[in-house]
């Protein structure tokens, strides 16, 4: 804080004398390099494994797969045996890392683990036709990996692990590209597998077993159920009234949902994929005119709905801070 | 001038920073409570998300919007008509927003603002004029400058220094006497902005652009050091590269430049505790490395790679070490118990890098499909 606001705040008697003293220490503080630090390891982990995925892929001949394995699995190893050597071990609730780098070390473990046992299935047809088994295992070890190391990108790989393992790619950028959505099988898979992270997020919650990961659970399972749901909306013409009521009937459990929990976030999210299956419906009954009209009532329909759903985040927006106590 | 009350907006300033030493823990929520009722905000500033969602809903209606007047007027063929509705429709509802409702980047404000320019400068785009971009170039100046000292938006002042800087690209063309010395035209013009901005900032009447200050100084000392990068000089102006072949004087210059201006940033930096030049003196740094490895590759791209991330990592770890216990006025601990906007990225890139894709029958290896840490898709 600057220096004049402290002695203001002081002489207006807004801050205690402790607070006073503390807040001018403040400014004797060393600059922290904490975000810059994390960022530097965080990058080089990712630079390194990209470099080792390459090198294997261009002298895969040159080098020996049997050597290629051994090199992977003795990095992959002997990340892992630091970890367990340096970390707190498991806690169902929230840990602190005792040293931040272990972080770093074991998210190169668990990177390494996916490019090994990819390597392993190629070459070496570890799991034979059991191309399920490939992204199973790993997916359990990843599980296992970001319970018992308390590590949210852990946690999040596991998540997409465990989406290929059933047929779907949940990572942000293929989300869209890399789904056959015109396979109803996908479309179910992605909705129950939204359905079970969801559930998966309530229980961790209710059970305070890892009640800090509720969040991404969450996060995955609105955003493929969305996506899912609209997709089906898409693909299946005959019968895409049917899948806008499920996304209606989502939207509105959201809408609850976050207003329930107080969070910005998921309602926002609500709104928006709610106001997307609206549109295509609407889009889809207005075309029907198949005249210039149409582009008029098209335009104007996203101009007024645009305009009340602006209206509506507003009121909202005050709504959650009221019920979450924030002062304005 | 200035739209909103410098009351409003030194207040706003006195409890952010007052927010942020309550989640350092210095204060308590007593004192938060009190600083906050003492020093009241009128303005309306929605939660991030919230913001998000009504910039992008903003986006969905002046587009519309735009669309609806292009289909009343296209057959009259005068663009210049719509383009004057739209800029006059959008700078209006701008003012009306901020006076009775008292937006401040609300979101629907900065969207608004963003299209203000958009209108305004399109209404140049006619086609009359013989150096038709410099005058689209000179009204986007012109319309920023006027909007970023009204609503003191950081983003739109960032557009101002962007124009302006194209419009020197755009006056001094192959021909110009002055042709050859562009890179180090720009070098001024953008140290002259980094001081202009440092000796406004000192002043406490301008408290309420500090924001603006503060992005304008970043974007001044990255072009800096752009301004003289082989690689970029060479990209925007290829005359200029051909004619300072390899070995004359110049290209030396810029090579030198290109070396020490990283250098300078972080001793600069580290003397003086500043963060920011450190920052982008060592995103510079590794630019120049780019550079080198661009022009004079002796690293094979996997091996740069492996090279590149152990050396980061070891300077990450040597220095979580070192400043541990804090030296030199830099630490390696955090203020904060949790930085959740850097545990939201890493998570992201984390999922893109390393997540599996779909598995094939009949995949070959390194197709891209198992993770690989970014050695996925095109490998």
């Amino acid at each position: 804080m600057q220096l004049a606001y402290i002695e203001n705040l002081f002489s207006q008697q807004l801050i205690n004398e402790e607070e006073y003293i503390a807040l001018k220490e403040q400014h004797k503080q060393p600059v922290s390099l904490y975000t810059d630090l994390h960022i530097l390891l965080y990058a080089g982990i990712l630079l390194l494994a990209t470099g080792l995925g390459i090198l294997i892929y261009k002298n895969i001949d040159s080098i020996g797969h049997g050597i290629v394995v051994a090199i992977i699995a003795l990095l992959c190893a002997g990340c892992f045996i630091y970890c367990f050597k340096k970390s707190h071990g498991f806690s169902p609730v929230k840990q602190l890392a005792i040293n931040p780098f272990i972080d770093y070390i074991l998210l190169l473990g668990c990177l390494l683990l996916l490019t090994l046992t990819g390597y392993l299935q190629y070459q070496y047809n570890l799991f034979g036709n059991h191309w399920g088994l490939a992204t199973f295992i790993p997916m359990v070890l990843l599980f296992i990996a970001a319970y018992y190391f308390d590590h949210l990108g852990v946690l999040s790989l596991a998540i997409t692990n465990l989406a290929a393992w059933l047929g779907i790619t949940v990572t942000p950028l293929h989300i869209l590209k890399s789904n056959d959505f015109s396979n109803i099988h996908l479309i179910y898979a992605g909705i129950i597998l939204g359905i079970g992270l969801f559930v998966i997020a309530y229980i961790s919650e209710k059970r305070n077993f890892k009640a800090h990961f509720s969040y991404m659970y969450r996060n995955f399972s609105v955003h493929l159920s969305y996506v899912c749901l609209l997709a089906g909306m898409f693909h299946y013409e005959r019968f895409y009234f049917i899948w806008f009521l499920f996304s209606a009937g989502l939207t509105a459990f959201m809408w609850w949902y976050a207003l329930h929990i107080k969070s910005y976030y998921f309602f926002v999210v609500a709104v928006l994929y709610g106001y997307i299956a609206i549109g295509y419906v609407l889009s889809r009954l207005i075309f029907v005119w198949k005249d210039e009209t149409s582009f008029y009532a098209y335009a104007l329909w996203f101009i007024l709905s645009g305009i009340a759903l602006i209206r509506v985040l507003i009121h909202y927006n005050k709504i959650i801070k009221q019920d979450a106590g924030i002062q304005q | 001038m200035q739209a909103y009350s410098n009351n409003n907006l030194n207040n706003l300033d006195i409890r952010q920073q007052a927010e942020e030493a309550f989640e350092q823990g210095i204060i308590n929520e007593q004192s938060i409570f009190a600083i906050k009722q003492a020093n009241p905000f009128g303005l309306y500033t929605p939660a991030f998300f919230i913001r998000v969602a009504l910039a992008l809903l903003c986006i969905v209606c002046v587009s519309f919007a735009a669309f609806l007047c292009f289909l009343v007027l296209y057959q009259s063929n005068n663009f210049l008509l719509i383009f004057l509705l739209m800029f006059l429709a959008c700078y209006v509802l701008l003012e009306y927003m901020v006076k009775t409702k008292k937006y401040y980047n609300a979101g629907i404000d900065n969207v608004l603002q963003v299209f203000s320019i958009v209108f305004f400068a399109g209404m140049f785009a006619d086609g009359n004029y013989a150096h038709q971009d410099v005058v689209i170039c000179i009204a986007v100046i012109v319309s920023a400058a006027w909007l970023a000292i009204r609503f003191a938006d950081s983003f739109i002042a960032l557009v101002a220094f962007a124009a302006i800087l194209y419009c020197i690209f755009l006056v001094i063309q192959p021909g110009n006497p002055v042709y050859s010395f562009i890179p180090f035209i720009f070098m001024l013009v953008a140290a002259i902005v980094y001081l202009l901005q440092q000796q406004l900032n000192k002043k406490t009447v301008l408290l309420f652009y500090k924001k603006c200050f503060y992005i304008l100084s970043v974007a001044a000392l990255v072009s800096i050091y752009a301004a003289g990068n082989v690689y970029v000089v060479s990209t925007l102006s290829k005359p200029l590269v051909s004619s300072a072949t390899a070995g004359s004087g110049h290209y030396t210059v810029l090579w030198i430049v290109s070396i020490l201006i990283p250098v300078i940033y972080m001793v600069y930096g580290f003397i003086k505790q500043r963060i920011l030049f450190l920052r982008i003196g060592f995103l510079c740094g590794i630019a120049t490395i780019l550079t080198i490895h661009f022009y004079y590759s002796v690293l094979s791209p996997e091996a740069a790679f492996i090279t590149g991330g152990f050396v980061l990592i070891i300077i990450g770890y040597v220095s979580l070490t070192y400043f541990k216990n804090s030296k030199h006025g830099f630490t390696a601990k955090s203020y904060t118990t949790l930085n959740k906007n850097l545990v939201n990225i890493e998570t992201l890139i984390s999922m893109q890098v390393g997540g599996k894709h779909l598995p094939q029958q009949n995949m070959q290896f390194g197709g891209g499909s198992s993770g690989g840490a970014g050695a996925s898709g095109n490998w």
